[in-house]
């Protein structure tokens, strides 16, 4: 069952075309990898996703119902209560954006409490479920300055969990991590992956992308250049921009660290 | 997309500011400020209070240190006029550099200011008679035996230290052809006579009495022209030219003060240096 | 060269002290007016609506190019004909130190503002948190931390800068000096006293701010 729909979407940056008519379905419990080079247009169909940037063509809906639809003619149109939408599409951010002034726990508690969405204890109790499946209990009332990459990484996840959204957008999460912890945040996902959650996610780890992936889609130049499962991709690429993309990163592999 | 410059507004703004204070100098004379124009002669009888605006100045207006009371020459004798008059006085401090404002923009009807009434200032303040004739004397240090008279002043390299806006000032400026001449701002004449105890200056400039006071004080310097002060100039009091009346009750007071001897009585209780005006049919 | 006597100061002890008092009134309630108007106007300045960041702007750059000597004067003497405003000295020196300070206390919210990363914005936003919401949890919390130090030291400009209310004859700390200068003929006892006076009344403000640049609990990344 499809849970969400990109339909012919564009995107422009003045006059360069970021996204040129992306089509796109993500089925309730799939994970899909995103792979491309940098400025290929996958943070902005990301940030296109949970409303953070306007499209000026094409519709994004949730769950049957229409969330942003534009065309030529008229204005971006944000249909849905965007409440609603934001606690259904969860996301993490490549800089992570915890907020350096609260808690651990109180990073996780504050949307869920401010938002009246959670009395307090049920926000903390939510809190410390998902810290405990992340491991990171015992750094609740620690302040972010004081945990490590990885231990962040995990914090940004857990936030964006509180609310039980119905699927996660994740950007590029493992790229400011070092290649150890990588394994440690895969595990993290392939538990989620396993426990039934919708995913779309950014990375440039082709292990990463293998491993959790049901579905990867190639973006290069705003466009979707092959969509696929990861066995077909990474073994057979068919068209030749995707060849040498992966070409230019098994070279990269070969020379840094052997995951 | 358009981008206007828009910056030029402030600075609009800042020139408007600027350009009103030109107006306070013309006396803001078209500007009315009460929907009635009252004579201030005919709304202090009226009101039974005098608007009195004075700027601290020993002996004439000064505060006593002990009580915070003001007191002084001038204070004295505008408490003299309320009282005869049967009105009392509301007093309105000013400094040396804002006083005539004070007065152009109506803060108070009659300034007694100690101010020396020269035909440049009387274009724009009308003058009262004068109250005394004041002189001027200057500052050397002690040991300093180059100076006897004006003329051992005005010398090349010789450094003379004057008070912006005072006489000395204003007799330096005219007279002084050779000697470096040194303005100090501030209104404070102490400042003035400091740069000759520093070294800066070699003589300084002031009133009689300040500068008589101030050598008591100070034995390092002394007063050159203690028995004999130079640019005696008469000294007044001030109203708006449209106060005629005013203007004309308070020289009646200061007559009838000066012929029964009151204000040579409050002169010599403050020790004065001033001057009065000699009557002619005085005969000593 | 110069005789000093100190006595006088001694003797007269308590025209300082209460010329001190008034600095510190004069200081009081333009620090609060000022401080007041600088947020709103500051907050006004970081909003996205135009026709309120542009005229917070004029108004912005026309009190941080004025002179307050020259805005002191102007409210005294100007302001009862073009405003129909008539203060006493006192309340024009606390109207004009306002002024100004609000120019500068609302820059420096707008830079406080600014300086939160924008992503801690952004990841508000995909929580559900509206602007209003973000604004008071997110961006306050951080930003007032910044904005101390900064604010603190303008308000011991806004201290010193309230000896210009002598040009106005307001007895303030040194006008009150300058008249018992004008009788005792010892300058430079007086003025040293004043400036030690001025020190003693900055020291709390400075030590404020040490004391809460060594408190900061947590660091920024």
């Amino acid at each position: 069952m499809v849970l969400l729909s990109i339909k012919n979407v564009f995107k422009m940056y003045g006059q360069l075309e970021a996204l040129r008519g992306i089509d796109l379905d993500v089925e309730r419990g799939e994970t899909v990898v995103v792979i491309g080079r940098s400025g290929a247009g996958k943070t902005t169909l990301l940030r296109c996703v949970s409303l953070l940037e306007n499209i000026d063509h094409g519709s994004i809906s949730l769950n049957g119902d229409t969330i942003i639809s534009a065309s030529d003619s008229n204005r971006p149109e944000i249909k849905v209560d965007t409440d609603l939408y934001h606690t259904n599409v969860g996301m993490v951010f490549q800089h992570l954006n915890i907020w350096p002034h609260r808690t651990v726990l109180a990073n996780l508690m504050l949307a869920p409490i401010v938002l009246k969405k959670m009395s307090r204890s049920d926000a903390r109790r939510q809190a410390f479920d998902i810290l405990e499946r992340m491991d990171i209990i015992d750094k609740a009332d620690q302040y972010p300055h004081a945990l490590s990459g990885g231990q962040l990484q995990r914090v940004a996840l857990a936030r964006s969990l509180m609310m039980s959204p119905e699927i996660l957008l994740l950007d590029e999460i493992t790229s400011a991590l070092d290649p150890e912890l990588v394994n440690e945040i895969l595990g993290v996902i392939a538990d989620l992956t396993k426990g039934g959650m919708t995913m779309l996610i950014i990375t440039h780890e082709m292990y990463f992308a293998s491993e959790v992936a049901d579905r990867v889609v190639f973006l290069d130049q705003g466009e979707i250049v092959e969509v696929g499962i990861p066995e077909m991709l990474f073994m057979r690429p068919n068209t030749e921009r995707l060849k040498s993309y992966l070409n230019n990163i098994n070279k990269r592999k070969v020379r840094g660290k052997n995951v | 997309m358009r981008k206007r410059n828009l910056h030029f507004v402030p600075a609009l703004a800042c020139i408007a500011i600027l350009f009103s204070f030109s107006l306070i100098g013309n006396g803001c004379n078209q500007i009315q400020t009460s929907t009635f124009e009252e004579d201030s002669f005919l709304k202090i009888k009226r009101e039974g209070i005098m608007h009195i605006g004075y700027i601290l100045a020993p002996p004439w207006c000064f505060r006593d240190p002990e009580t915070g009371q003001l007191k002084g020459t001038y204070v004295e004798i505008i408490e003299e006029i309320a009282r005869r008059m049967d009105v009392r006085v509301e007093y309105i401090e000013a400094t040396f550099g804002t006083f005539i404002a004070g007065l152009q923009t109506k803060k108070y009807d009659l300034s007694i200011a100690p101010t020396f009434s020269t035909i440049p200032r009387a274009k724009a303040v009308a003058f009262t008679r004068p109250l005394e004739a004041l002189g001027n004397s200057a500052i050397v240090r002690k040991n300093d035996s180059r100076f006897n008279s004006l003329k051992d002043i005005d010398q090349i390299g010789i450094v003379v230290a004057v008070t912006q806006g005072e006489q000395g000032h204003e007799f330096a400026r005219t007279n002084f052809k050779n000697a470096a001449i040194s303005v100090l701002s501030g209104g404070d004449q102490n400042l003035t006579f400091l740069e000759v105890l520093t070294g800066r200056a070699d003589v300084a400039l002031g009133d009689a009495w300040f500068t008589a006071k101030f050598a008591e004080r100070h034995p390092a310097i002394k007063d050159l022209f203690a028995d004999n002060p130079y640019y005696i100039s008469p000294a007044a009091w001030s109203v708006r030219y449209e106060d005629i009346k005013l203007l004309l009750f308070i020289n009646t007071s200061l007559d009838y003060l000066d012929s029964i001897g009151k204000l040579r009585e409050i002169y010599q209780k403050y020790d004065s240096h001033g001057l009065r005006p000699k009557q002619n049919w005085e005969i000593n | 060269m110069y005789d000093w006597d100190f006595s006088v100061i001694y003797r007269h002890k308590w025209i300082f002290v209460q010329g001190a008092w008034i600095t510190l009134q004069i200081t009081f309630f333009a620090v609060i007016f000022g401080t007041i108007a600088g947020f709103i106007l500051g907050i006004g300045r970081s909003a996205k609506i135009k026709w309120l960041r542009l005229p917070i702007g004029w108004y912005i750059e026309l009190f941080l190019a004025l002179p307050i000597l020259v805005l002191l004067i102007w409210i005294y003497y100007c302001g009862p004909i073009f405003l129909g405003i008539n203060l006493s000295g006192f309340w024009t020196a606390v109207l004009a130190l306002s002024l100004t300070l609000s120019a500068f206390v609302a820059e420096i919210v707008r830079s406080g503002i600014m300086s939160v990363p924008s992503g801690q914005i952004e990841a508000a936003r995909v929580l559900g948190l509206n602007k209003i919401q973000t604004f008071e949890w997110i961006v306050i919390p951080q930003s007032i931390r910044i904005m101390i130090p900064p604010l603190l030291s303008m308000y011991i400009a806004t201290l010193k800068m309230s000896s210009l209310a002598s040009i106005l004859a307001v007895y303030e700390l040194l006008h009150s000096a300058q008249s018992l200068a004008l009788v005792s003929f010892q300058p430079l006892e007086i003025y040293t006293t004043v400036a030690l006076f001025y020190v003693v009344l900055v020291l709390p403000f400075s030590l404020l701010t040490r004391r809460f640049e060594a408190s900061q609990r947590w660091k920024l990344f």
